[in-house]
């Protein structure tokens, strides 16, 4: 979520190791807080207060200051008591993508976004949706899943036959379980309603021999340069601007009206 | 599974449930730290104003607060 506001895949790399990235002076003097206020805050040296007050006022001192009290707080909480990971309930996951499906009409921005939807609910790593035919690359794919420690590799099939596949990776502890592949395999069946359906893989195919060597179908409607038709690379989605997300309004807990997205949702 | 038991919408009063109704609304979920600590809704209710308090916009660029966060949460090897 740190993205939607700004932060650059780069930077969310960096802050594995911050002293190793170039991040702007104020930036890094926040972050030294971050690391002193976490790992011994009893020994915040005189030279790092100096340096803050180099970049940030005394209010911004405070407030930066909070958030780091704030997740140490709720990171203590969360792991003494080993709170699950929240995943979006898969009855409201699905409506959302059944949705979005009916709503686009091209085919590489519907898997697209619905990639992008079931990464982010589910809190897969990766998520790729791959177009394919029964004898060609699907099938290929579907035949590795045994070989994929975590991975979850679901077909789409249509009419009989594969017509791609749905491929999840995550780096949680426990394996995929049954409420997982469920969820996919409800999915899939959406999806296979709308490629098979359509001209997407069933019709519109190349020769056979690149189709076998992509592993992937090519839609020549929607694909005018005659790439392999292999969507969804969560960085490389294009992301609508906040304002076509829907309102972002604030939530006034203490007198509980209005409503508020809220956007937190790797920590919370 | 957590060692706090999650408490869901019909478990709760009206001031949490209407918090958990909203959260399903915009988020698709309840966050489940604060299906836990719903069994003490003061301090559930306290816990997200000062949330926001702190992590909207203010005196910082929430992207920073972002980072220092993500820092923090790295730090304490938490993956919730």
């Amino acid at each position: 979520m740190a993205k939607q506001f700004g932060v650059s895949d780069q930077a969310l790399e960096g802050l594995k190791d911050p002293e190793r990235h170039p991040f702007p002076a104020d930036q890094r003097a926040a972050l030294r807080l971050a690391d002193a206020m976490t790992e011994g805050s009893a020994a915040v040296p005189d030279e790092l207060y100096q340096e803050l007050r180099q970049h940030f006022s005394e209010p911004q001192i405070v407030e930066i200051a909070t958030v780091i009290g704030v997740f140490n707080y709720f990171n203590r909480f969360n792991n003494a008591f080993q709170t699950d990971i929240t995943l979006m309930d898969p009855d409201v996951l699905v409506q959302r993508m059944a949705a979005t499906i009916q709503a686009n009409p091209s085919t590489d921005e519907m898997c697209a976004r619905v990639a992008e939807m079931l990464r982010q609910g589910r809190r897969y790593t990766r998520v790729d949706i791959f177009c394919g035919t029964a004898d060609g690359g699907a099938a290929k794919r579907e035949g590795a899943a045994s070989e994929a420690g975590g991975t979850l590799r679901v077909p789409i099939r249509a009419g009989g036959r594969s017509v791609g596949v749905i491929e999840g990776e995550g780096d949680r502890p426990e394996p995929f379980g049954d409420e997982d592949r469920s969820f996919v395999e409800r999915l899939a069946t959406l999806l296979a309603a709308a490629l098979g359906g359509s001209a997407a893989c069933a019709g519109a195919v190349p020769p056979a021999t690149r189709r076998e060597k992509k592993g992937w179908c090519e839609r020549r409607d929607s694909n005018p340069h005659g790439l392999p038709h292999r969507i969804l690379s969560p960085a490389r989605l294009p992301v609508p601007p906040l304002s076509q997300r829907g309102p972002s309004t604030r939530w006034d807990v203490a007198t509980g009206s209005s409503t508020l997205s809220i956007p937190h949702i790797i920590y919370i | 599974m957590g060692r706090i038991s999650r408490l869901g919408p019909d478990q709760v009063g009206a001031d949490v449930k209407a918090l958990f109704e909203l959260f399903l609304k915009e988020r698709g979920n309840i966050p489940n730290m604060f299906r836990s600590v719903a069994h003490r809704p003061e301090i559930l209710t306290t816990m997200l104003a000062h949330f926001r308090a702190v992590m909207g916009p203010g005196t910082v660029s929430v992207a920073l607060k972002e980072m220092v966060g993500v820092r923090v949460s790295r730090l304490n090897s938490c993956h919730y």
